[in-house]
């Protein structure tokens, strides 16, 4: 597979080590934010094939956040991640009419994430 | 008497004509009564007398004495004689009446004697008779008396045994009615008071009986009101522990939602390392089984997880895409320890393949978590559990997705199949069972739009069997392809 850029905004910092080890292992260019405006930031100066976003998050929910990216860039693929098991939750369903890609609960296995930056 | 003899005697005594005065005299001494007769007289001198008489000559001298000193009127007074007999006197002097004058010149005197003893006699007779009459009268009186009496508490007593029979209880009883009086009157009223008591108490015992009745009816409809009743409590009292119970779930479905998230994220950085170092490995490095030992625990953290949240939260009932597989996998790890520890042996042959269906995961997960609890209870020293998944049609053409859980417990037998689906049937103890479950089992396949059976004969075992009806059969679709199936 070619290198992805991959951008994870997640408060768990066990997340944000998951992902730059493995992904970085796998030859890809991760970069790892704690918080939504942070993501905003970093989208505003790099450009990324995907963000995969935590949903649940202090200062800028998921959501939130999403609103912003998709503002700014529509094209942007973005898969949400959730940490509860309903999908009846209200963030959730925001997310998917916000535009998300996908919705994706934790915890989820690689191949997952594999297949979803094959595609993009 | 004797004044009658004295007028009569007085002309013929002043002339001293004593064949006259004898005939006087023996007319008069006819009589019954009269002892003797004397006429004296002025003097003292016996005129006539009666031929027999006792003692008259000394009478005479006594009565002279006596009559001369009675004066002039007539006397009477009684005389015993010498011979002790008793007579009754009665002295008269005689007058004579001068023609024009007023002067009444004594000549003479009678004396009447009228036997005491003959009067005694005659007075006894008539006392006699006196008395036999008032004895034949009393008697008659008496006897009257008691005739009356009869004549009158005859029919009295009649009435009152009569009425006394009435008392028993024999209503049916009259009086015969004879007279026209009084008794008759009051024996017609009696019959009259009959009859009405008779038709009073045929009234009563109507009345009564129709009374009777109606308890009867009145007890039979309360009988099945309060069975009715119980029901309904029991009911209530089972909706009440429910309702609790579903407070109960909702306090800690919420907390089990906090829970869950907040397991969820490190469960997923470890599932992930876990992953990432196996994709690092080949199968032979020995370190490759610690390694995939960690990504099965993992996961296995996951799905006990979403299914303790998926029990704990009550369901709400909406249907979305679900892969009945994976249903069934989720329901068998939540019972896999209780199996286990009762030593039973968990099975399953799951079909590939299969549609999705619409369902409501909670509820389907109900299900089968209460089938397989029911087998449990019918291998109390252990068996088999199967859960298996099948394609099924019902031959209308649509497609259907079968799920059978079975057991080799103790069986049920055949007519009870069509019971155990009802509300409150059970075979367990008081406490032990409600009798809902398979009730409710029942209700969630109608809701998802199949159905439930059994298949089990005593001794042989059970097979329940749930269809259901695959998603794509012209039902809505939600779109929602979000089912939980990513990882």
């Amino acid at each position: 597979m070619a290198t992805k850029k991959i951008l994870l905004v997640d408060d768990e910092p066990g997340m944000r080590d998951l992902f730059l080890y493995h992904f970085g292992q796998e030859g890809h260019e991760v970069t790892a934010v704690e918080n939504g405006r942070r993501a905003v930031e970093v989208l505003g100066e790099k450009a990324f094939d995907v963000v995969f976003m935590d949903i649940h998050m202090p200062e800028m929910t998921g959501p939130e956040a999403l609103k912003i990216i998709k503002k700014r860039k529509p094209t942007q693929t973005v898969v949400m991640l959730s940490s509860s098991s309903d999908p009846d939750y209200l963030l959730e369903r925001q997310s998917e009419e916000l535009g998300a890609a996908r919705w994706l609960p934790k915890p989820f296995d690689i191949d997952v994430i594999h297949e979803i930056l094959t595609g993009s | 008497m004797a004044e009658s003899l004295a007028a009569s005697s007085a002309y013929p005594v002043v002339i001293e004509a004593t064949e006259t005065l004898d005939n006087l005299v023996k007319r008069m001494s006819n009589q019954d009564e009269v002892a003797y007769i004397a006429i004296l007289s002025a003097d003292g001198r016996v005129l006539a007398t009666t031929s027999s008489h006792e003692g008259g000559g000394d009478l005479s001298k006594e009565a002279d004495q006596k009559a001369i000193m009675m004066g002039d009127q007539p006397s009477t007074f009684p005389v015993t004689s010498k011979t002790g007999k008793k007579f009754y006197e009665a002295v008269v002097p005689i007058f004579l009446k001068a023609g024009y004058d007023d002067i009444n010149e004594r000549i003479g005197t009678v004396r009447v004697g009228l036997s005491l003893s003959d009067l005694q006699q005659k007075l006894k007779g008539i006392l006699w008779i006196g008395f036999l009459i008032t004895g034949v009268i009393m008697a008659g009186g008496i006897l009257a008396v008691f005739v009356f009496v009869y004549v009158v508490t005859s029919p009295l007593k009649r009435m009152a045994s009569i009425a006394a029979r009435i008392a028993e209880g024999d209503f049916s009883q009259r009086i015969k009615v004879t007279s026209q009086d009084e008794i008759g009157l009051l024996g017609a009223s009696f019959n009259r008071m009959a009859e009405k008591i008779e038709e009073a108490i045929g009234w009563l015992r109507n009345l009564n009986e129709e009374l009777e009745q109606r308890v009867r009816e009145r007890t039979a409809e309360l009988a099945e009101k309060n069975t009715e009743l119980q029901k309904a409590m029991t009911y209530l009292q089972e909706t009440q522990a429910q309702l609790l119970q579903s407070e109960k779930m909702a306090a800690v479905g919420k907390l089990a939602g906090g829970i869950a998230h907040e397991i969820n994220n490190p469960l997923c950085v470890i599932l992930g390392f876990a992953q990432s170092l196996v994709k690092q490995l080949s199968d032979t490095d020995p370190q490759a089984l610690p390694l995939r030992s960690m990504e099965r625990e993992a996961k296995r953290c996951k799905y006990l997880v979403q299914n303790f949240l998926a029990f704990s939260r009550s369901s709400k009932g909406e249907k979305i895409k679900t892969e009945v597989n994976l249903v069934v996998e989720e329901a068998l790890e939540l019972i896999r320890h209780q199996t286990a520890v009762k030593k039973i042996e968990l099975r399953q042959e799951m079909a590939s393949g299969l549609p999705p269906i619409l369902a409501d995961k909670n509820q389907l997960q109900q299900v089968l978590i209460n089938l397989a609890t029911n087998a449990m209870d019918a291998m109390p020293t252990g068996g088999d559990l199967t859960f298996a998944t099948m394609r099924g049609s019902h031959g209308d053409g649509r497609d259907w997705v079968e799920i059978q859980v079975r057991d080799t417990g103790c069986g049920i037998p055949k007519e009870v199949h069509s019971k155990i689906f009802e509300p409150f049937w059970t075979t367990k103890e008081v406490g032990k069972g409600t009798g809902l479950g398979l009730s409710l089992c029942y209700e969630i396949a109608q809701r998802h739009g199949g159905s439930i059976s059994v298949e089990s004969e005593t001794g042989k075992g059970t097979t329940f069997m749930v269809r259901l009806p695959a998603a794509g059969n012209g039902t809505r679709n939600n779109g929602d392809e979000k089912n939980p199936s990513g990882g």
